[in-house]
C-alpha cells in the first residue's frame, strides 16, 4: 500500500530523463523475471486517467527500490563538481598552451604559435565532425553517458548501466549532449588561452617573425592571408604582411599590430567556432530531450499499459444471487389410464413420431396454446403412462422442466426420452443430470428406441 | 443509473454464447463463467469498455430467459385486466408482482434490464431451430420497447441454419442483423457490430466511433509488438554459435543438437509470447482454428516436412525437402566484419570486443569452427511465426487454413543478416544496441507482412 501511496502523492520530481531512466530499469529487471506485485498500485493510478507514458513512469517509479531511486537521483549530483574539475583542468591547460606559445627563443615564430594554439582544438574539431557524419561513430561515442553509470553500486550497473544508455542513445540524446559539454570545454580553455596571451602581451615585449627553412616563402604567406581571412571578414584589424615576412616586427607599431592579430585569430578560429557549436548543440539537444520518450511499440510497455489502461472492467455483480426454483418429476398418481407418447419442443424437420416408433403417437407441445390443449385433455384424463420425447442436443432449460413437472402433475410415471443423445455430447449428460435432480428416477430416462419401446410394453 | 455512457444489455434464451460475446467484446478471457451449463449466468454482470480510463459502453451480461412462454401467458393474462396499459406498462406491473421474485426471478432480472438500458443485443444460437419459446421471447423483449439488435451466433457452425431465424427476425420487424462467431469471430463482426449499432442509436454514434478507432489503434499495436516479438526471437538466433567441444565428427554433431536445441526451444517461446500477446490461454488455443495443438506446431522446425509446407515462400536447399539446419560460421574470418561495426568495435565496444573477436578468430585457426543456424532456417522459422501472427490476428478466420501457393515469399530482411555477424550480441541480450536492431527489424517486418498480407 505504501508503493501505491506513494504514486498518488508523489510529484514527479525528477527531470525526464531520469524518469525513463527508472522504467527501462525496471523493465530490464521485468523482463529478466522479477516481475512485481503492481495490483494496488495499478489499481491506484488507474483512476487517475495519466497518458500512456506517464502512467508507466508513475507506476516504475512505485515499483522499483529505493536503492535504485537514490542511485538515479544520486547520478546528477556528481555532475557539477565533475564538470567544475574538468573546468578547472581545461583553465590550466589554456593558460599553458598561451605559455607554450610565446616560449622559446626570441623572437617569437609567428607560425609556432598559431600551431600551437589552434592546431589541438581543429584536430579534435575535425574528430568530432568526422563522428557526427558517421553513425557507427556516434554510437561509439553514445556511450560516454556511461560515465554516468560509474557512479552506480557494483551491483546496479548491469541493469542500471545499460537502461541510462538505452535511454540516452535512442534519440541522439547522448551524442549531442556529448558535443555540448565538449565544445563548451574547449571553449573554457580557449578563453583562458586567449586571456592568459592576453596578459603575456601585456607585461613582456615579443618579437614576432614568420619563417620557415623548408617550406617554400610563397606558401607562408599564402597561409598567412588564409588565416587572416576570417578575422578581417569579422571587421578585424588587417595588418600588412609585407614587414613581417620580410625580417621582422622591429617596430612597437607593428609588435602591437601582429599580437593582436594572434589575439583576434584565436578568438575568431578557436573560440567563436566552439561558442556556435555549443549553441547549436545545446539546442538540438533540449529538442531531442523534449521528444524523447519510451518505446511504447515493446511488448513489455504494451503489456503494462493493457494493466494500467484495460479495454474493459468488470462491475460488481449487480444482484444477488438467485436461488433458482426446482420442478419436481417425482410426482406419481396411480389410477391412470392409456398410455402417450408427446414430443416436446421438437424442431419442424423431426420426423413424428420418431423413425422406427410403432404405437400410437401423441400431439408435439411447442407453442403455449399446444401445451395448454394436452396439459387440459391430460388432466381431464389422467394417464397411466407418459413418455414425453425431447431434443437432447438443445438446452435443458426452465421452460422445458416447468412444462415436465406440469405433465408428471396429471398422472402416472413419466418417462423422458432423450432423441439424438448419441449426438448431443456433453449436453446429454447435462439432461440427466438436471432430470435426476428434478426427481426423476434414472430408469426413466431414456435414451434408444428400443429402451423407449420396451418401457412403452411394460405399462400394458 | 448515472454516469452518460451507453447501457448494452445482452440477453437471449439460455446458452446460446452471450458471455462467449462478452468476452470477445471485452477482450478479457476471463470475463464471466462460461461452460456448457445452462444458466451458468445467474445474475446480471456487467463490463465496462474503457478508452483511456473513460467508459464509452457499458455492457450488461444476464441471465437466459429461460421461460418465456409461461411468463408471456402470465403477461397476456394480466393484460385482460387492464387492457389498455402498454407494454413497458405490462412489464412494471409485473416487476412489482410477487412472480417477479419467485417463478420468474430469472427472467424479471433480464427485463429489469433491459429497461434500464439504451438497447440490447439478442443472441442467437443459429444451430438451434425456431421454436415457439423463442418467438414468445421475441414478443417479451418487444414488450419492453427497447432497440433490439439480434446476433446471430455460431454462424460457422454446419448445423447453422440461418435462414429460419431471418423469417423470423423479420416478422418481429428486426431487420438489422449481425453476424457473430463469438469463439472464432472475424475482425469485422466487432466493426459491423458497433456500426449497427450506432445507425440504431445516434445519439450514441460518437463514443461507439471513438470505441472502434480505439480498438483499431489497439489491434495495430498489437500487431506490431507480435512482430517485435519475432525480430527479437530471430536476432536471438541469427546471433548464436555454438561450438562443438572437439574437431571430431561426434563433437560436431552434438554442437549440432546444442543448435537445434535451442532453436526449438526459442521457437516455442515465441509461440507463447505471441499467445499471451493476443491473450490466448494455451487451453483455449485448440478450439480456436489455429495451427497449434496444445500452444505447440505439430511438426518440428528441423523436420523437412515443416519446410516443404512453407516450400512456396523458402528458397535453396529447404524448398528442396533438405532438412533446414545448421551452417559452419565462416562469416568470422574477417571478411564481413563491417566498417561502421569496426569503427563502432574501436570507439566503443572497446577492449571486450575485441578481446572477443580475438578468440574467435583463435578458434578458427585452431580448426574449432563455430556453428550457426542457417539462413532457411531462419526463413522457415520466419514464415512460421508471420503464419500464426495471421491466424491469431483473423482469430481463425476461414482465410487462413490453407497457404495460398506461390504466395511472395518472406524472405530475411538484409537487416537481420547484418545483424548475424554481431555474435557477440548472444552474450548481451539487453545491450541498447541490439535492443534497437530489434526494434528496427521489428518495424521492418511489420511493414513488409503488411505489404504481403495486402496482395
Amino acid at each position: 500500500m505504501s508503493a501505491a501511496g506513494r504514486a498518488e502523492t508523489a510529484p514527479p520530481v525528477l527531470p525526464l530523463w531520469q524518469r525513463l531512466w527508472l522504467a527501462e530499469w525496471l523493465r530490464r529487471q521485468e523482463e529478466r523475471g522479477q516481475r512485481r506485485d503492481d495490483r494496488a498500485l495499478v489499481a491506484a493510478l488507474r483512476p487517475l486517467r495519466l497518458g500512456d507514458q506517464e502512467a508507466i513512469l508513475r507506476r516504475a517509479e512505485g515499483l522499483l527500490g529505493a536503492d535504485e531511486q537514490a542511485s538515479v537521483a544520486r547520478a546528477r549530483h556528481g555532475w557539477p563538481l565533475l564538470l567544475a574539475l574538468t573546468a578547472g583542468l581545461a583553465i590550466v591547460a589554456g593558460v599553458a598552451s598561451a605559455a607554450a606559445a610565446l616560449a622559446g627563443p626570441q623572437p617569437v615564430n609567428l607560425a609556432w604559435s598559431v600551431a600551437v594554439l589552434l592546431g589541438l582544438p581543429t584536430l579534435s574539431l575535425m574528430l568530432w565532425a568526422l563522428a557526427c557524419g558517421r553513425r557507427g561513430g556516434r554510437a561509439g561515442l553514445s556511450r560516454w553517458g556511461g560515465l554516468l553509470g560509474w557512479s552506480l553500486p557494483a551491483a546496479q550497473r548491469q541493469d542500471g548501466l545499460q537502461a541510462l544508455l538505452g535511454v540516452l542513445r535512442r534519440p541522439g540524446l547522448a551524442f549531442w549532449s556529448f558535443s555540448l559539454v565538449s565544445h563548451l570545454l574547449w571553449a573554457v580553455l580557449l578563453l583562458a588561452a586567449l586571456l592568459g596571451l592576453a596578459l603575456l602581451l601585456s607585461l613582456r615585449q615579443y618579437d614576432f617573425v614568420w619563417e620557415t627553412t623548408l617550406l617554400p616563402v610563397a606558401l607562408l604567406s599564402r597561409a598567412l592571408a588564409w588565416l587572416a581571412a576570417l578575422p578581417g571578414w569579422l571587421g578585424g584589424v588587417a595588418v600588412d604582411p609585407a614587414p613581417l615576412l620580410a625580417g621582422g616586427t622591429d617596430s612597437p607599431e607593428l609588435r602591437r599590430a601582429w599580437a593582436l592579430w594572434l589575439l583576434q585569430l584565436v578568438a575568431a578560429l578557436g573560440l567563436l567556432p566552439r561558442l556556435l557549436l555549443a549553441a547549436l548543440a545545446g539546442l538540438l539537444w533540449r529538442r531531442r530531450l523534449a521528444r524523447v520518450g519510451l518505446d511504447l511499440a515493446a511488448p513489455y510497455y504494451l503489456a503494462v499499459l493493457r494493466r494500467l489502461q484495460p479495454d474493459s472492467e468488470q462491475v460488481a455483480k449487480a444482484d444477488a444471487e438467485g436461488r433458482v426454483p426446482n420442478f419436481s418429476l417425482a410426482g406419481e398418481r396411480p389410477g391412470g389410464r392409456g398410455r402417450w407418447l408427446l414430443g416436446l419442443e421438437l424442431a419442424d424437420q423431426e420426423p413424428w413420431p420418431p423413425e422406427g416408433w410403432s404405437a400410437p403417437a401423441g400431439p408435439l407441445l411447442d407453442s403455449r396454446e399446444q401445451r395448454r390443449a394436452a396439459l387440459q385433455t391430460l388432466q381431464a384424463q389422467p394417464p397411466a403412462r407418459l413418455l414425453v420425447a425431447v431434443d437432447a442436443r438443445r438446452s435443458p432449460d426452465r421452460s422445458c422442466l416447468a412444462t415436465l413437472a406440469d405433465l408428471a402433475a396429471c398422472g402416472g410415471p413419466l418417462a423422458v426420452w432423450l432423441l439424438h443423445a448419441e449426438l448431443a455430447g456433453e449436453r446429454s449428460l447435462l439432461w440427466r443430470e438436471q432430470l435426476l435432480q428434478a426427481g426423476l428416477p434414472a430408469a426413466r430416462i431414456i435414451d434408444r428406441l428400443a429402451a423407449a419401446a420396451a418401457w412403452w410394453q411394460e405399462g400394458e | 443509473m448515472n454516469g452518460d455512457w451507453m447501457r448494452l444489455a445482452v440477453v437471449g434464451h439460455t446458452n446460446t454464447g452471450k458471455t462467449s460475446l462478452l468476452r470477445t467484446l471485452t477482450r478479457d478471457a476471463d470475463f464471466g463463467e462460461v461452460s456448457a451449463r445452462p444458466a451458468t449466468t445467474r445474475e446480471v454482470q456487467s463490463a465496462r469498455l474503457l478508452v483511456e480510463g473513460r467508459v464509452l459502453v457499458e455492457l450488461f451480461d444476464t441471465p437466459g430467459l429461460e421461460d418465456p412462454i409461461a411468463l408471456l401467458e402470465w403477461l397476456d393474462d394480466a393484460a385482460g385486466e387492464r387492457r389498455r396499459s402498454d407494454g413497458v406498462e405490462r412489464v412494471r406491473q409485473f416487476l412489482a408482482s410477487p412472480l417477479a421474485a419467485g417463478r420468474f426471478q430469472q427472467e424479471a432480472k433480464v427485463l429489469a434490464q433491459l429497461l434500464r438500458s439504451d438497447a440490447a443485443l439478442y443472441v442467437i444460437d443459429s444451430r438451434d431451430p425456431v421454436l415457439a419459446k423463442h418467438r414468445d421471447e421475441l414478443q417479451l423483449l418487444a414488450l419492453c420497447a427497447t432497440p433490439v439488435l439480434p446476433v446471430l451466433n455460431f454462424l460457422r457452425d454446419p448445423a447453422a441454419r440461418p435462414s429460419g431465424w431471418n423469417e423470423v427476425l423479420g416478422r418481429a420487424g428486426l431487420h438489422a442483423q449481425v453476424r457473430f462467431d463469438s469463439v472464432a469471430p472475424e475482425r469485422a463482426a466487432e466493426r459491423q457490430l458497433y456500426q449497427a449499432l450506432a445507425l440504431m442509436l445516434p445519439s450514441f454514434a460518437e463514443p461507439l466511433q471513438q470505441l472502434l478507432a480505439a480498438r483499431q489503434l489497439a489491434a495495430e499495436q498489437q500487431r506490431r509488438a507480435g512482430w517485435r516479438l519475432i525480430a527479437e526471437a530471430l536476432v536471438e538466433l541469427a546471433v548464436l554459435r555454438v561450438r562443438p567441444p572437439g574437431a571430431d565428427q561426434g563433437a560436431r554433431a552434438m554442437a549440432l543438437q546444442q543448435l537445434q536445441q535451442r532453436a526449438r526451444e526459442r521457437e516455442q517461446r515465441l509461440v507463447d509470447d505471441l499467445l499471451g500477446l493476443y491473450r490466448f490461454n494455451r487451453g483455449s488455443v485448440d478450439n480456436q482454428e489455429l495451427p497449434l495443438r496444445g500452444g505447440r506446431w505439430g511438426v518440428d522446425l528441423f523436420d523437412p516436412a515443416a519446410a516443404r509446407l512453407f516450400a512456396a515462400r523458402l528458397g535453396g536447399g529447404a524448398a528442396a525437402g533438405a532438412a533446414a539446419g545448421v551452417a559452419v560460421d565462416l562469416a568470422f574470418a574477417g571478411i564481413t566484419l563491417g566498417a561502421a561495426a569496426l569503427t563502432g568495435a574501436l570507439l566503443g565496444g572497446g577492449v571486450q570486443t575485441a578481446r572477443r573477436y580475438g578468440r574467435r578468430l583463435w578458434g578458427q585457426w585452431r580448426g574449432q569452427p563455430e556453428l550457426r543456424l542457417d539462413p532457411d532456417s531462419l526463413t522457415l522459422l520466419l514464415c512460421r511465426a508471420d503464419y500464426l501472427l495471421r491466424a491469431l490476428e483473423a482469430r481463425g478466420h476461414g482465410a487462413v487454413a490453407p497457404i495460398p501457393p506461390g504466395s511472395s515469399s518472406l524472405a530475411l530482411p538484409p537487416l537481420l543478416r547484418a545483424v548475424a555477424e554481431r555474435p557477440e550480441w548472444s552474450e548481451r541480450p539487453d545491450s541498447p544496441e541490439r535492443e534497437r536492431a530489434v526494434a528496427e527489424l521489428g518495424e521492418q517486418l511489420a511493414v513488409a507482412h503488411a505489404a504481403v498480407g495486402a496482395n
